[in-house]
């Protein structure tokens, strides 16, 4: 334990931390809970995107399975050397209770036509179109996800932060003033004992020479 | 090496029938998909004819792409061979066709150089089953840039050169490498057509195909322009001549169809119709057009294997023999590759063509 003065001041003063603690703890009880909700939505949007973005995923691999198995894998190579090209997003940042969250925003999708691709669709397969629409999809969702899975990271580690917080007042500090408290009170009642039985004594004394007298 | 006369196709047929008898029926491939080990799968290949292949490749590959290279080499070293058996007509013939490849291989270079590819991956995806050699493809992929690919292909008077020197200003100004890909494509057709018309009644079965080839081109482009509703403008750049019977008034009305059973309605009178038709119903239940190019690529690959029927002394034999071997490689990648995916096996037995 911190050395503690057991004055009567010391102890109006830890009792006015105790209160400072206990109104802190409510706070950031209330922040915790209010970022829990928020977690909670974003969670639910995350799971979504997650769901659709494992089939996309195993989507467009069938497709690319299929289409090196019919058209070959020389072929799909081919075709993918000049598909290559740009995704534009836009990055921001918004406050959640606080939280600095940032915002990804969609540029120009990455859905293209089968013309816009680079090749010309004369000598393209379906199969491959469809495959390289599919991986686009994939592309899609996954910029969707990033914004949200971003915010639910920080999110949660906000959340794990204020739970430590209100672990350290709750567990630690404030049990630690209040033992403080009692302490100084201790040592002040047993001040108070010694004083009054010393008073006790000088009275008794005083009367036993009075009395001699 | 055997001296044959300019039409004289008794020797190169003779040859090539007995090749065709080495070609795998059902009953292997039905062997082949109810096996569910790759190992076994490759065991079963390896006393085949693609053997010294599967040797050759697993030294460089493993897996499924082990078994994908081995069919590729497997593909340009039979054509080859069955170039090397052909007269003089037959050779001009059979090369104009497998001409194709030389587009692919034309294509998959500038498609590399376009993107700054390593040149050594771009020879990788390359199959010199056409009438370009190893060493000029490789030279081509070579090149620093497409302006230096195109100006090579000139040099060796490679035909084509042609097109893609006329288009390369608008590539210039645009970056946009599908204008030369269709210009190509264009020109493959075109120039493919002129020289086999002069060459008599075994042109005109190899015009038949050509023209055949187009018409589907055209059919898959029309229902690719339905599906993302091009303006006409876009339908008349991409129309490719000279089909069989798509027509240019027909084309440009069928692209401006609303859906899908329209169009296909509209091409009742043709071929066509009733196969797109008839995969109708695949196309609703996986929503992919790759169910109506499958029905189109089997009633042409039938078509192609078909031409060795009633022709003995004509490069009918050859025609069809490439088409089937052709089809006999893409059945055996769907199995292996399909089984590698856990591909079901209804799903595998739709995809396999049998001729």
């Amino acid at each position: 334990m911190e050395e503690v003065r057991p004055t009567r001041t010391e102890l109006l003063q830890r009792r006015a931390q105790i209160q400072l603690a206990d109104q802190g703890k409510d706070l950031l009880k209330q922040k915790r809970d209010a970022l829990l909700i928020e977690f909670m939505s974003v969670m639910d949007e995350t799971l979504r995107l997650s769901t659709e973005l494992e089939k996309a995923v195993a989507e467009a691999q069938y497709a690319l399975a299929v289409a090196k198995a019919v058209d070959g894998s020389i072929a799909v190579k081919s075709v993918s050397f000049v598909t290559k090209g740009e995704v534009s997003m836009e990055m921001s940042g918004t406050k959640i209770m606080g939280v600095s969250v940032p915002v990804v925003t969609k540029g120009e999708s990455p859905l293209r036509s089968s013309f816009k691709r680079g090749y010309s669709v004369t000598g393209v397969s379906s199969r491959i179109d469809e495959t390289a629409e599919k991986f686009e999809k994939v592309l899609d969702v996954i910029i969707e996800s990033a914004d949200i899975e971003t915010r639910l990271k920080r999110l949660g580690e906000e959340i794990q932060k204020t739970n430590r917080r209100v672990n350290a007042l709750e567990q630690v500090f404030i049990p630690q003033l209040k033992e403080q408290v009692s302490y100084i009170r201790m040592t002040l009642d047993e001040r108070a004992r010694e004083d009054l039985f010393r008073l006790k004594k000088v009275k008794a004394s005083l009367e036993k020479k009075r009395a001699a007298m | 090496m055997v001296q044959v006369a300019v039409q004289d196709y008794g020797y190169g047929n003779a040859r090539i029938r007995a090749m065709r008898q080495r070609l795998l029926d059902n009953t292997f491939y039905e062997g082949l998909v109810e096996l569910d080990d790759f190992d076994r799968m490759v065991q079963l290949l390896q006393q085949t004819p693609y053997k010294d292949e599967i040797q050759e490749a697993v030294l460089r590959k493993s897996g499924a792409a082990a078994i994908d290279e081995a069919l590729k080499l497997n593909l340009a070293r039979t054509f080859r061979r069955v170039l090397s058996f052909m007269s003089p007509e037959g050779q001009a013939l059979v090369s104009t066709l497998l001409g194709r490849w030389d587009i692919h291989n034309i294509k998959t270079i500038l498609r590399g150089i376009h993107m700054h590819i390593d040149p050594e991956e771009i020879i990788d995806s390359l199959l010199p089953a056409g009438e370009l050699e190893e060493i000029e493809l490789d030279e081509l992929a070579k090149q620093e840039d497409i302006k230096g690919c195109i100006d090579l292909l000139a040099t060796w008077g490679i035909s084509y050169g042609r097109p893609l020197t006329k288009e390369v200003a608008t590539y210039a100004e645009t970056r946009d490498l599908s204008f030369l890909e269709l210009a190509l494509d264009k020109y493959y057709f075109t120039y493919s057509l002129r020289r086999v018309r002069m060459l008599g009644p075994n042109g005109q079965k190899a015009q038949d195909i050509l023209q055949t080839q187009i018409d589907i081109v055209n059919l898959l482009t029309l229902l690719r322009l339905q599906k993302s509703k091009q303006p006409e403008e876009e339908a008349k750049r991409l129309y490719v001549p000279y089909g069989r019977e798509i027509r240019f008034e027909q084309f440009l009305a069928l692209a401006q169809k609303d859906d899908v059973d329209d169009l296909i309605d509209g091409l009742l009178t043709t071929t066509y119709g009733r196969i797109l038709e008839g995969a109708m119903m695949k196309y609703i239940e996986h929503g992919s057009l790759a169910a109506l190019e499958r029905a189109l690529e089997t009633h042409f690959v039938q078509k192609g294997a078909g031409m060795s029927k009633g022709d003995p002394l004509g490069v009918g034999i050859a025609i069809g023999y490439i088409w089937a071997k052709h089809n006999e490689i893409v059945n055996l990648r769907i199995i292996v590759k399909g089984r590698t995916i856990g591909m079901p096996e209804k799903r595998i037995r739709e995809e396999l063509i049998l001729v």
